[in-house]
């Protein structure tokens, strides 16, 4: 009893409260949060290395939107790049997780090596890819020239036409494997009694897949998607690496505008309006997703 | 009859199943494969014969890359601002779970709201303040440019983690040490932390792979070539070596090994580490 009352007093005492609350509450506020406000302040100024600094309003935001063709592209990329991911991977990913559910050979193998470039380094993927995609040694081009098919031989990422979709190529490359997890997690998380059930009603494999496993995965696919979309609009590190944006701003995406903007041309107001944007956006989609997905849960 | 139709379809379906899935999985692995081979050859080489194996491999692209091309300095740069950024999130994460979990007072539900806030939260948001603020107290250049906002960034994840895992401590262990005498600092660091170390093993590991590859930080931060991170070095490195590719090649492998060598070790862990913050947020 005695034990009790001396621990409730202790674990209200102020002081050690504050003492193991505050390293963490203060290191975050001062890196992520203030500077956000900082970044909407920010956004309204006029605000270039050279030049005075001066209040200009919204003006950065209706620049934007209205005169930057740029930043439209970027933002038409951005969402290119969303929707492609979302196409090319979830169905990639809940198919090799079906694929590899249960109890297939070689499933740790498998399981490995297609996590396995989630591990490296984003940089290291861009700069490898680069070398896939080299027009005189990629391994891209000699392919297509040794089977036959020389006249698909492009400068890849140097072709305002095709350097999106080798950019998504890369990206599905990367991230199929950590989606597909996510979906094994949840795939072998279904309880064994409902597919045993649905075995002994004669369900074959599709209608399997089709009838338990897909409505029961729902929420996961949610998730999955709220992760896939806020990614694909903080995208960054892939392009910067692989075509700093280019040719021609062909590659840019909202990210990669924003350094442009901010690191190269020194305009801190109207960068920062473009991350308010990116932030705004962020905000909206994982809101909208959210909400889109959560009407719909499933109970086992 | 039908038995065997059957057995033969499984067996059928089986084998393309096998078949795509073996294709996927060298689709993965080759473009590493390739990379390392060619790092071992000519510039000359590399252009005459980019698919085999070199019958006389170079060691010079290493030696290039290593001591000329400086990545040997920035792979130390990366250990250390990784290493430390690690501890003290371990550290300053597990002290607010802590707080949040098994201390009594009215605000930490809010408080654990507020720090959550920061998983939807882009860096770039933050980088242009974040730039002028570490420009005008002079911390550009200094690892405390990345420390500092590694460790901010990671917090909203692991303090996540963590608190999962120690609202499910009893709460008598805690109270059988405060009867022999001890603090709630000895109850933190004797009693809960060492029985928290499976979720701090998992933040461990997701944010060490995470700090290890940041680019944008590390870009706009540290622009002084010694104090320069691996990710940040390799994108110099292509500007710098622009022709000579395969002293390039021969850097990405410098970055890429350390990372394929653990993973190798411990890819059930770390596989389980990257993936559990995400589903269950």
């Amino acid at each position: 009893m005695q034990g009790d009352s001396i621990m409730e007093f202790m674990r209200k005492n102020k002081k050690t409260i504050l003492a193991f609350v505050l390293p963490a509450l203060i290191i975050y506020t001062a890196i992520v949060m203030i500077p956000i406000l900082f970044s909407v302040y920010y956004s309204f100024f006029r605000w270039n290395i050279l030049d005075t600094i001066k209040f200009t309003g919204l003006n950065n935001y209706i620049n934007l939107f209205s005169k930057d063709a740029i930043f439209i592209k970027s933002m038409k990329n951005t969402f290119l790049l969303m929707f492609w991911s979302l196409v090319i991977q979830t169905p990639l990913a809940i198919a090799l997780a079906i694929a590899i559910s249960g109890r297939i050979k070689g499933k740790r193998y498998f399981k490995t090596v297609f996590f396995l470039p989630n591990i490296l380094s984003s940089v290291a993927i861009g700069l490898l890819w680069t070398f896939v995609y080299n027009p005189e040694f990629g391994i891209v081009n000699r392919l297509l020239s040794s089977v036959g098919l020389g006249k698909f031989i492009r400068l890849w990422l140097a072709d305002e036409k095709t350097v999106m979709g080798s950019v998504i190529a890369v990206i599905c490359w990367q991230f199929v494997g950590y989606h597909m997890i996510i979906y094994l997690a949840a795939i072998e998380n279904i309880p064994a009694d409902l597919k045993e059930a649905a075995l002994i009603d004669g369900v074959n494999q599709f209608g399997m897949i089709m009838h338990i496993i897909l409505p029961l995965i729902k929420p996961i696919i949610g998730i999955d998607t709220v992760l896939m979309a806020t990614g694909s609009l903080r995208f960054f590190d892939l392009i910067y690496v692989m075509t700093n944006g280019g040719p021609n701003h062909a590659s840019e995406v909202i990210a990669s505008y924003m350094y442009y903007k901010s690191f190269r041309d020194y305009q801190y107001g109207y960068g920062s309006a473009v991350s308010v944007v990116l932030l705004i956006l962020c905000l909206i989609v994982t809101f909208i997703l959210k909400k889109a997905f959560k009407s719909e849960e499933i109970q086992y | 009859m039908r038995n065997t139709g059957k057995g033969r379809k499984i067996r059928l379906g089986s084998a393309a199943l096998y078949t795509i899935l073996t294709i996927i999985s060298i689709t993965c692995l080759y473009p590493l494969v390739w990379l390392i081979l060619n790092s071992f050859k000519t510039n000359s080489e590399l252009f005459s014969n980019p698919w085999g194996i070199t019958p006389s491999p170079v060691f010079e692209n290493y030696k290039t890359a290593w001591s000329a091309g400086k990545i040997g300095i920035s792979f130390f740069n990366s250990v250390f601002v990784s290493l430390v950024s690690m501890v003290l999130t371990i550290i300053i994460a597990s002290m607010a779970a802590f707080a949040i979990t098994r201390l009594k007072w009215k605000l930490s539900g809010k408080v654990l709201g507020f720090l959550l806030l920061g998983v939807m939260i882009p860096i770039h948001s933050t980088l242009i303040p974040l730039f002028l603020m570490f420009n005008k107290v002079r911390l550009t250049n200094n690892y405390l440019a990345l420390i500092l906002p590694y460790v901010a960034f990671a917090l909203p994840t692991s303090v996540f983690i963590l608190t999962g895992f120690m609202s499910t401590i009893p709460g008598e262990v805690e109270e059988a040490f405060i009867i022999d005498g001890g603090s709630m600092a000895g109850v933190f660091w004797k009693v809960i932390f060492p029985l928290s170390k499976s979720a701090i093993a998992t933040i461990s590991i997701f944010n060490f792979v995470s700090m290890w590859n940041e680019l944008m930080f590390a870009l706009i931060f540290m622009s002084d070539p010694a104090k320069m991170t691996l990710p940040v070095s390799l994108t110099r490195f292509k500007g710098q070596y622009s022709t000579n590719w395969t002293v390039q090649l021969a850097a990405i492998v410098i970055m890429v090994i350390p990372s394929v060598l653990v993973y190798l070790f411990l890819s059930d862990r770390i596989i389980e580490s990257m993936t559990i913050g995400a589903v269950k947020g």
